[in-house]
């Protein structure tokens, strides 16, 4: 059953998809922070693909809507689970790579952040994802099973801005994937302790053969690339 | 004893047909995705109502900002001349022309912490903009204010200095020709700038996230509510969106009698 | 005694004015665009001499090269423009209490006031309505009641009867004679306006000048 199109994006991805119907190249569904790994993964790759990059969970409501991709990669187990659910991957997804949650301070440390607990101190400003999306789902999570007190000032919608955020200095800390802060080149503290909250990205076919792309992705380069931009892989 | 309607030419009601279809079908698509059985319930949950506690407060208040300060500034641009007034009149348009995204990060580059004026105001005043509902005020204000200015300047310009004689010679002040001629005659169009630049501010999005964050309570307004509900609960969304519409519509027509009667 | 000395230039219309104004009524007469409202601004201090002076009662209000320039709304004058100029959102009566207010007198005493001005041009039964619903004629009436309520030593009328009926213009014109206003400049077209022993005020050429009689 389609639904009335709510966001540009679904215009965007439908034209895309269009498009790419008529040259027949690959359309890669991927989440934001694959954005750092296209252009290595086009390099290695006979056929690049064709990316359409977008939070997890607009990316399973395009494919629902009748976009169409060759492979999907979200940013978490869950959001793969309900793509299954509905029918719309009919392949094993596999587990290509897990991203850490991290304790990303500002540079310079100005509110001397040193660990966890620091995130209940009012007097910072504290930034977070919302639960809405994955990397927000992972705070919470830590959230609950460390027993923290998070004096959030912020929940922003995706990772990238609270990362941006914290890198301009306009946040003290706040809870990010270690690839965003990565590729901010941010500071991280106390990664044993949240080293334990992952998010594993899970890639399906949709198109019923084996992917070229996914296939890279487990291959040795591809587990390099994946290191060198923050993933932890399989 | 009117006169019977003169026939409207193709020419004209072609494309005016067209311009009402484009306006009216996406509100007729929304209505009828609306989740009607459930929508009470959707829009009475904490959330929601925490949502419509700041959505109100943000739009009002900075509206009366728009008001406060938008009304001087419509004066000086709509009874002077010159090239410095040229240049003032760009400055106004700007934020209508910024995409809101541009102008939150333009916001927090000029008021934020370590923001050009905000690192001063923080050191030395404590005062922190960014991720308060101070701050949602200030990304709401900035822009709906070129909409409240250009109504109440286009309506001063029309209106020039004509009255503004008149009162003088009649023995008022520069002062009490503004508060006992200007203001009064102005009623209608200043009206129409604080609904139009109110309807701005609670529709009000990427200037707002940008700049003031989301926070439940604090400065997640509805319009940041159902860009993040769209994500895993989509009939919600819509929902809210229902809810913004009924707002603007009932808000907008209590001051169409307003307009009418200028 | 109102002593104007000087010219104005505006655009390629230049007026150059010897004028030395003694109390009483004088009208200004002269071709039309010749510069007639022109005076009356600059006597009103709507606008500026380029050089030269303007003395009104003593007081210099107006001298270029002192940079001396008194304001509009500081000047002893009142006026009654040629295109009324009501203010749309007050009543008849409160636009000819409109002065009396802004000198700081009570309403209920600034409208009781304003009605004999009202009664004297004719217009003390649509005291309550708005400009927009007058007449032209009535909103003339309005206009000049609110000039005549204005206190001032020196009255100026640019062409106060032109939209008067004229069943009613004689009324007018008298009341406009006995105005309390020590000194009148009044511009008028119409000869009938101007009396016999009337001064008047050429406006021709560029030159702004007394004639006398005829």
């Amino acid at each position: 059953m389609s639904r009335t199109a709510l966001t540009p994006l679904l215009l965007v991805a439908g034209l895309a998809a269009a498009g790419c119907g008529a040259d027949a190249s690959t359309v890669v569904m991927a989440p934001s922070s694959f954005t750092g790994l296209t252009a290595g993964i086009d390099a290695a790759l006979d056929d690049e693909p064709d990316w359409i990059i977008a939070g997890s969970n607009r990316l399973v409501r395009q494919l629902a809507d009748g976009a169409r991709a060759d492979v999907l990669i979200t940013a978490d187990e869950t959001t793969m689970a309900a793509a299954v659910a509905e029918g719309l991957v009919t392949s094993e997804p596999v587990t290509v790579a897990t991203n850490r949650l991290v304790l990303a301070v500002a540079p310079g440390n100005p509110g001397s952040v040193t660990s966890v607990d620091d995130l209940s101190d009012e007097r910072l400003l504290i930034g977070l994802c919302s639960v809405e999306v994955p990397c927000g789902r992972l705070a919470a999570e830590a959230r609950g099973r460390l027993g923290l007190d998070l004096a959030a000032d912020t929940e922003e919608p995706n990772v990238r801005s609270l990362a941006r955020k914290i890198a301009a200095g306009e946040l003290d800390a706040g809870l990010i994937y270690a690839t965003d802060a990565a590729d901010l080149d941010l500071t991280t503290v106390d990664d044993e302790v949240l080293g334990v909250f992952v998010t594993d990205y899970l890639a399906a076919s949709l198109n019923g053969e084996p992917s070229p792309v996914i296939e890279f992705l487990r291959s040795p380069q591809g587990r390099l690339l994946l290191t060198a931009e923050g993933f932890v892989t399989p | 004893m009117s006169a019977p309607p003169r026939p409207t030419p193709p020419a004209i009601a072609v494309p005016a047909a067209l311009a009402v279809a484009l306006l009216a079908l996406p509100v007729v698509g929304l209505l009828q995705r609306a989740p009607w059985s459930t929508l009470l319930e959707r829009l009475t949950s904490t959330e929601i109502l925490d949502a419509i506690r700041v959505s109100v407060t943000v739009s009002v208040v900075a509206a009366l900002l728009c008001l406060a300060l938008g009304l001087p500034l419509a004066w000086i641009l709509a009874r002077h001349e010159g090239r410095s007034i040229a240049v003032l009149r760009i400055l106004v348009l700007l934020p209508m022309v910024l995409p809101p995204v541009v102008g939150g990060t333009a916001l927090l580059f000029a008021l934020g912490r370590r923001g050009l004026f905000g690192e001063w105001l923080n050191r030395w005043f404590g005062v922190t903009l960014p991720f308060t509902t101070a701050g949602a005020v200030v990304a709401a204000t900035f822009v709906a204010l070129p909409f409240f200015v250009t109504t109440v300047e286009s309506a001063l310009r029309d209106e020039g200095p004509a009255l503004d004689e008149a009162a003088a010679l009649a023995g008022a002040s520069p002062w009490q020709t503004f508060v006992h001629v200007t203001l009064p005659a102005l009623r209608g169009s200043i009206a129409a700038g604080v609904a139009l630049s109110w309807a701005r501010a609670l529709g009000e999005f990427g200037a707002t996230i940008t700049f003031a964050g989301s926070l439940g309570g604090r400065t997640r307004t509805l319009p940041v509510e159902a860009f993040l509900a769209l994500e895993q609960d989509p009939e919600t969304a819509i929902a809210v969106s229902v809810l913004l519409l009924a707002i603007s519509l009932s808000v907008l027509a209590v001051l169409r009698g307003r307009w009418l009667d200028r | 005694m109102i002593s104007l000395h000087g010219h104005v230039l505006r655009g390629a219309l230049r007026l150059d004015f010897d004028l030395d104004i003694e109390p009483g009524v004088s009208f200004v007469v002269g071709p039309n665009g010749a510069g007639k409202t022109t005076l009356l601004r600059v006597l009103a201090g709507l606008e500026a001499l380029d050089d030269g002076e303007l003395v009104i009662d003593g007081e210099t209000v107006d001298r270029p090269a002192d940079g001396r320039f008194v304001a509009a709304h500081r000047r002893p004058v009142a006026m009654a423009f040629q295109d009324h100029r009501l203010f749309p959102h007050l009543t008849v009566l409160d636009n000819v209490a409109f002065p009396a207010r802004r000198r700081g007198t009570a309403r209920h005493d600034a409208r009781a006031a304003a009605r004999p001005h009202l009664e004297s041009v004719g217009i003390g039964d649509i005291a309550r309505r708005r400009p927009r619903e007058l007449s032209v004629g009535q909103q003339q009436r309005a206009a000049i009641a609110r000039a005549l309520a204005t206190p001032a030593a020196l009255l100026l009328l640019d062409e106060p009867l032109a939209a008067i009926d004229d069943a009613s213009r004689t009324l007018i014109r008298s009341r406009l004679h006995a105005a309390t206003h020590p000194t009148i400049v009044w511009v008028s077209h119409d000869p009938t306006d101007v009396g016999a022993d009337s001064r008047r005020i050429s406006v021709d050429g560029g030159f702004v000048r007394q004639t006398l009689g005829s």
